[in-house]
């Protein structure tokens, strides 16, 4: 059963359609990126899962149940949106609070002040808070309850290149030892050194969802330079890739992992001079589906 | 709901709100008993022990549930502001119940402190009468203690409803007081007394008057029950709002 599911998901504000049929499974132990630019229905998405709005029709369930249907919510779902913090109280205070809502024993706080590293500042102000400090504190939120589930939205803002490092980890940690966690961001390059998948969304309806290896495999594009074109070619297309020559002894490739061509031009005995990687990044391969949704068919 | 009030009572406890409340308050219900005694007869003030100057003396309701209006704004409205509402839904999705135990909460506060303030009150003024040669009030102080008591309390829970129907911590109190001290008791107790009796601030003064002080006011307990009607069509209004308006 998949830990969370988005079912023909509508959202309407007006005559604004945040969300149109969004469909998609969340696999549980793994961490899933979940891609689109501004407005695209990310954040909608989130609210609706968690309850905070109402769908116009669909739904969006957690192990088949509303948010609001399970017994302990926070004790499922750990969640990061934009929830915000009195300035007035200081972070343990808060905790303390967050400890109440989830029905946990203020044991957690000292736990959770460690795992995000604010153990010096916990009895601070939280108005005299950088933003990468708050986004700890709203992670410490989070794992108050000791969820299976994380669901964060933008995560990687305001934090340091330490932060996003330890962030990264822990999340990493977190899916390996068998929590899911679902993160919306705009840093593809930082999704793509820490998702396992990905969910690209745009005008409120699914492009793609995969995972990040098949996705940059299907999108990639390899430049080879080889003496043996044309049995290179032969063998590339056998497997599947589209192979166009660029050059008197240069091909390109699409649709093959650069690991499968390594192996499958070792196996027909070529030399590859040089192989070059050419869109293989997240933000190449967004814009590509974003576009090619987008081009008229 | 035990443990959504014992939240909302450490919401308060580790904010300034509640005791800068309760600051003000003391402070003022300090200064005034005392001066207002200790001036009495000078300066065509009334003479100390009559109804007027009692009346002066113990209308400390006056100001609690004003205090307690504003504080009840300040705990559900306040919380938009601060967007920790978000917090407070994820951890228990249905809204209703977040709303009632601030509603009870608030209450509870209002009536401790309007019991609180009132027995304040006399604990001053009963000494300082006493040294001026009154033994004796000429008003039922149990009556006044209960009125006081209950309109705290019902102020507290039209704060929470108005914050709640608002989300506006600045409009919710500036409206709630222009409507009260302007609207309210500034015009439409002179210009239509008939209708301002049945109005929150009608009703809360006349559950906290001397009976019979002034005929233009319902009768203390006539008066309680309109003071709890508000509320609780407000708190019931505010209830059912907060199921369905969508957190943005």
């Amino acid at each position: 059963m998949p830990t969370m599911s988005f079912t023909d998901l509508t959202k309407h504000y007006g005559p604004v359609k945040a969300l149109d049929g969004f469909t998609v499974d969340i696999a549980s132990g793994r961490i899933t990126a979940f891609l689109g630019a501004n407005g695209s229905g990310k954040t909608t998405s989130m609210r609706l899962l968690l309850g905070l709005s109402e769908p116009t029709s669909g739904s969006a369930t957690i192990d088949g149940r509303a948010y609001r249907d399970l017994a302990e919510p926070t004790r499922v779902v750990g969640a990061v949106l934009d929830q915000g913090f009195h300035p007035n109280r200081n972070a343990r205070n808060h905790l303390r609070i967050a400890a109440a809502q989830a029905n946990v024993s203020a044991s957690r706080i000292p736990v959770v002040l460690e795992l995000v590293g604010l153990t010096e500042a916990a009895d601070r102000r939280v108005g005299g808070y950088s933003l990468g400090m708050r986004q700890r504190l709203a992670l410490a939120s989070a794992l108050i309850g000791d969820p299976t589930i994380l669901v964060l939205d933008e995560p990687f803002n305001g934090l340091d290149p330490e932060g996003i490092t330890t962030l990264r980890n822990f999340l990493r940690h977190f899916a390996d030892s068998g929590g899911t966690v679902f993160l919306s961001s705009h840093l593809l390059a930082e999704v793509a050194h820490s998702a396992d998948d990905a969910v690209i969304i745009d005008h409120g309806r699914l492009v793609a969802s995969s995972p990040v290896a098949t996705l940059v495999a299907g999108t990639s594009t390899a430049v080879i330079t080889t003496p043996d074109v044309d049995v290179l070619t032969a063998a590339l297309q056998a497997r599947g890739g589209t192979v166009t020559r660029t050059g008197p002894d240069q091909v390109t490739v699409t649709g093959l992992d650069r690991d499968v061509i390594g192996r499958t031009a070792a196996g027909a005995g070529v030399v590859i001079l040089d192989m070059r990687g050419d869109g293989d990044d997240l933000e190449t391969i967004f814009a590509a589906l974003i576009n090619d949704k987008e081009r008229p068919s | 709901m035990t443990r959504l009030i014992r939240i909302e009572l450490l919401k308060l406890r580790t904010t300034p709100a509640l005791y800068v409340t309760l600051a003000v308050t003391v402070f003022f219900t300090v200064v005034s008993a005392p001066t207002t005694i200790l001036l009495a007869g000078q300066q065509g003030s009334p003479a100390a022990g009559s109804l007027e100057n009692v009346s002066k003396v113990l209308g400390v309701s006056g100001l609690t549930t004003m205090v307690m209006l504003v504080l009840g704004i300040l705990v559900i409205a306040g919380e938009y502001r601060h967007r920790t509402i978000m917090g407070a839904y994820l951890g228990e999705p249905r809204r209703g119940k977040i709303l009632i135990a601030k509603l009870i909460t608030v209450a509870g506060i209002g009536a401790v402190l309007g019991a609180a303030m009132f027995g304040l009150v006399l604990a001053i003024a009963l000494p300082l009468y006493a040294s001026k040669g009154v033994h004796s009030l000429p008003v039922d102080v149990a009556s006044m203690w209960l009125g006081c008591t209950l309109a705290t309390a019902c102020f507290g829970l039209l704060g929470v409803a108005l914050g709640a129907v608002t989300r506006n911590t600045v409009g919710a109190v500036i409206g709630a007081l222009i409507w009260i001290q302007a609207v309210e008791l500034g015009l439409l107790q002179t210009l239509i007394p008939s209708m301002a009796k049945w109005l929150p601030a009608g009703a809360g003064v006349a559950v906290t008057a001397i009976p019979g002080s002034d005929t233009q006011l319902l009768q203390p307990l006539a008066a309680g029950l309109v003071l709890v009607g508000w509320a609780a069509v407000l708190s019931i209004v505010a209830t059912g709002l907060a199921h369905r308006q969508e957190l943005r």
